[in-house]
């Protein structure tokens, strides 16, 4: 008998612990897309969509958050949008559900030489929201500002 | 309806311009049985001589029924609007809902009369009532005469909560010399 226990109880916590040390902590998924046009993407720009990433994906308070990778052709092939069809910026719910039902997504295409900042994002628990800027310079503080705002949607209602 | 509107500078702190309901609109009557204009205060003393104060233009519309909720989500704008200090200058409805409009195409019209000032500042909404998660919303800011909006914040399909993060949001984008440096 004490065998028997002496074995199963290892056992069972083995198979319970990834849900143990979780608990009360969520994994989220964050399809993250740089929608910078080929032709406008520099090294700043690169730069720029890197620090909205970066930040977007770091540590915080909400939650563990899976940052996956997603090129834009495969984006656009599972929202069923072309290249040169319909601005990203105008993209529904209904696209972002047929890219993935069960993540949220971040769309973002910042040409800080063009003062030019487009973001459009899907939370876990809301609705889309599109922030746009542009003929203002994209200052270090102007940045933070907006990657302040985008974390707060994106886990806005959410509970754990 | 709720039109809110006010012009402002920043020299001159020591009014508050905050957003009123009439009493048909705090009882969520419909948009087309309620159209109101809410003035700023109107006792505004004189601003002191000096350069020209930085003005803004600020026009906030609501087109669905909601008007107390929403009222009290943009008196965080409101507040945060109030170290731009105030003076007397509402909006006509039809400059709120041309407003609307400019949301969606540029008015040459609606541009030439604002361009007295350095910014305008246009928030659209549409709270339905008892429908908070059918909130959606448009911020902008335009430097007239430049039609290209500085910048354009939508967020739709959406709660109360999220109007107020957007709107707490635009407060401190438009505070201090955020927006105004050129």
């Amino acid at each position: 008998m004490k065998f028997t226990i002496a074995i199963v109880i290892p056992f069972v916590l083995a198979l319970l612990w990834p849900s143990l040390a979780n608990a009360g902590y969520s994994e989220e998924r964050l399809i993250f897309v740089n929608m910078t046009p080929d032709a406008k993407t520099t090294a700043i720009s690169g730069e720029c969509v890197q620090q909205v990433k970066s930040y977007l994906g770091a540590e915080n308070e909400y939650g563990d958050l899976v940052v996956e990778k997603m090129g834009e052709t495969k984006l656009r092939r599972r929202a069923g949008v072309p290249k040169g069809g319909l601005p990203f910026t105008q993209w529904t719910l209904a696209h972002t559900k047929r890219i993935d039902p069960g993540a949220a997504i971040v769309l973002v295409d910042c040409r800080p030489e063009e003062k030019h900042f487009d973001v459009l994002i899907k939370g876990f628990q809301n609705g889309l929201v599109r922030v746009r800027v542009r003929e203002l310079e994209l200052t270090a503080q102007r940045l933070q500002s907006i990657r302040q705002v985008l974390l707060e949607h994106l886990w806005a209602h959410y509970a754990v | 309806m709720l039109v809110w509107s006010c012009s402002s500078s920043k020299s001159d702190s020591s009014e508050k311009n905050t957003p009123a309901t009439s009493p048909a609109e705090d009882k969520g009557d419909s948009p087309k049985a309620s159209k109101a204009t809410v003035a700023a205060p109107d006792a505004a003393p004189k601003p002191p001589p000096g350069p020209a104060p930085k003005s803004v233009r600020l026009v906030v519309h609501n087109t669905g029924a909601e008007n107390k909720l929403v009222t009290s989500e943009l008196d965080h704008l409101g507040q945060a609007l109030s170290e731009f200090a105030v003076t007397s200058d509402p909006a006509t409805v039809e400059e709120s809902v041309a407003a609307e409009g400019f949301a969606q195409q540029e008015s040459p019209t609606l541009l030439e009369s604002w361009g007295a000032f350095e910014h305008v500042l246009i928030v659209v909404v549409n709270a339905k009532k008892k429908k908070s998660d059918q909130f959606e919303g448009t911020v902008i800011i335009l430097r007239p005469p430049s039609s290209v909006p500085l910048l354009y914040y939508r967020f739709d399909r959406d709660t109360f909560e999220e109007g107020k993060i957007a709107f707490n949001w635009f407060s401190s984008f438009m505070d201090g010399e955020d927006v105004t440096a050129k």
